[in-house]
């Protein structure tokens, strides 16, 4: 057969179409080897706008999962993380905290929870008038951090009595923070929205926002419920029980300063949540169904059934027969027909997969 | 107030063109199907490719177009009824399997065919190869990649700028 006429090689092939390909690739390790098979698709690697690829499953010994379905790889700069915000990860050392980019190794060293630096106001200081403080709490802790941009990190710090909105430059010796000597919300998850930092009241669930700056599309609230489900026999043995998760995802209306309920995110939208904090990645390209939730098993390893008693004061052995009905480290909700499964069907439950995290690729925003 | 189409007369019969490949083999084929082609559409709207004429086209072989018109002469009824918003789970499925079966095929003929689909912009054409492109080197390094879609083997020059890259991105290759 006389396949003839221009040259036959991909490597050849018009920007666009390597373009078509490579937005079809959605995880970011594929579309890294893509750009090293030669010169001509490096350059549409560089240049071609794609959607943003799948985040990375990391777990804090460092192995790291593709997704949709991949056997794990290590990424040793990933092991040890406590926490992670996109494509920073956080580690807490005893001498002070630093984020640092797996992907290129960059850190960033953080203040010490020690230098907290706040800007106390008032009525009780009188009108317009506010005072400087140092945070002089003992072991504060860093909740949740947000890089918001290359100049801006925010944080959420539990002290004693409370927590706070910290900010910082990347750098710098001390944290600023604000405290309203009235009112002394339980400040906890974060997130960054139009150029403004919000973050949720644990106590009363109400949401405060933050002047700051940058760019994003639209904000999300999950509403998360998990309760155990007792399935009782005649003879009231417990058989096998399962944690049921459900989800209610809101849309925050700024003008009507309300959530409002959605049923849908959009059949190509796909939500990554860990900790309480999620991002909306569009899947069209990928192959893969949309309205769906994938979320971690991120509870404390104290809740999740290792020997303590359980309602029905079943103790001990219960704990393992648990770990084995659990799925994978991540799970996937369907928001159509609340229906639960596991994406990555061959890893099984371990107990560090509590700490999983999802891993935003760098330059996707 | 139409006015009658040009050539033949018109009862119920559906509109022929003739399309001539590269190396001079005529394909007569529904206009519907060949409208699929943004170029083509454009040319055949203008009433070319009707009667003896033909449209030539010289970047197309015989092997690659008659592939080409396979899969335009199968999407042509669900393209016809605007992206087929009515078309059946019955009729979507079967056209899933066409599109599966037609892309198994060697990677050089994927490349005439995503090549042709470009120059002759079929869009739906173009984005089939290309997801089956996707799926071919999903999970692969860069020297399997280029096995796999028949590279040349590496230039000294390549080799090193590939070895560079990989010295970057060493988590991607662990």
């Amino acid at each position: 057969m006389a396949w003839k006429g221009v040259p036959q090689s991909w490597s050849d092939i018009p920007l666009e179409l390597a373009g078509l390909v490579l937005c079809r690739l959605p995880a970011h390790v594929d579309r890294v080897r893509f750009a090293a098979v030669c010169p001509q698709w490096r350059v549409a690697a560089r240049e071609v706008p794609r959607p943003p690829p799948l985040p990375l499953l990391a777990l804090p010994d460092g192995t790291v999962y593709s997704l949709p379905k991949s056997e794990p790889f290590s990424l040793p700069a990933c092991a040890g993380y406590t926490d992670a915000c996109s494509n920073w990860l956080l580690f807490s050392q005893e001498d002070g905290c630093f984020l640092r980019d797996p992907f290129s190794n960059a850190t960033v060293t953080l203040p010490p929870l020690s230098q907290v630096r706040v800007r106390c106001v008032g009525d009780e200081l009188g009108s317009g008038s506010a005072r400087m403080e140092t945070q002089n709490a003992k072991n504060p802790t860093l909740l949740q951090v947000k890089v918001c941009s290359p100049n801006l990190i925010a944080a959420s710090i539990r002290f004693q009595e409370s927590s706070q909105i910290a900010v910082c430059q990347p750098g710098a010796t001390s944290w600023w923070s604000m405290m309203h000597l009235d009112v002394h919300p339980e400040f906890g998850d974060l997130t960054f929205h139009q150029g403004k930092l919000y973050a949720l009241d644990h106590h009363e669930d109400d949401l405060f926002s933050v002047d700051i700056s940058i760019d994003h599309n639209r904000l999300l609230i999950l509403q998360r419920s998990m309760y155990r489900r007792f399935k009782t026999s005649l003879t009231l043995e417990v058989v096998p029980r399962s944690w049921m998760n459900e989800f209610e995802v809101f849309e925050g209306d700024f003008e009507q300063s309300q959530w409002s309920r959605v049923t849908t995110i959009g059949d190509d939208q796909v939500l990554f949540l860990q900790r309480g904090c999620c991002k909306v990645v569009c899947v069209s390209q990928y192959k893969m169904q949309g309205d769906r939730i994938f979320f971690l098993e991120d509870s404390d390893d104290d809740d999740l059934g290792n020997g303590g008693e359980d309602d029905l004061g079943n103790g001990d052995e219960d704990g393992s027969q648990y770990y084995e009905e659990r799925l994978g480290p991540c799970k996937v909700f369907n928001i159509r027909d609340s229906k639960v499964s596991d994406p990555l069907p061959t890893v099984s439950w371990k107990r560090s997969h509590a700490h999983a995290t999802w891993l935003f690729p760098p330059g996707q925003e | 107030m139409a006015a009658p189409e040009s050539g033949d007369g018109n009862n119920g019969a559906a509109r022929m063109v003739t399309l001539i490949s590269s190396d001079n083999t005529r394909f007569e084929v529904e206009a519907a199907a060949a409208s699929l082609s943004q170029t083509l559409q454009l040319t055949i709207l203008d009433g070319g490719g009707g009667g003896g004429d033909g449209i030539p086209l010289p970047n197309v072989d015989s092997a690659t177009l008659s592939k080409v018109l396979e899969y335009c002469i199968k999407h042509a009824p669900a393209a016809a009824n605007g992206g087929a918003p009515n078309a059946t789970a019955v009729d979507r499925a079967e056209l899933e399997r066409f599109d599966n079966e037609f892309v198994n095929i060697d990677q050089s003929v994927l490349y005439s065919l995503i090549m042709a689909a470009h120059n002759l912009e079929i869009e739906g054409l173009q984005s089939l190869v290309a997801k089956k492109v996707a799926d071919m080197i999903k999970g692969k390094s860069p020297m399997e990649i280029r096995r796999t879609l028949g590279f040349p083997d590496p230039t000294p020059e390549e080799q090193a700028e590939m070895n560079a890259h990989m010295l970057e991105y060493g988590w991607a290759y662990e």
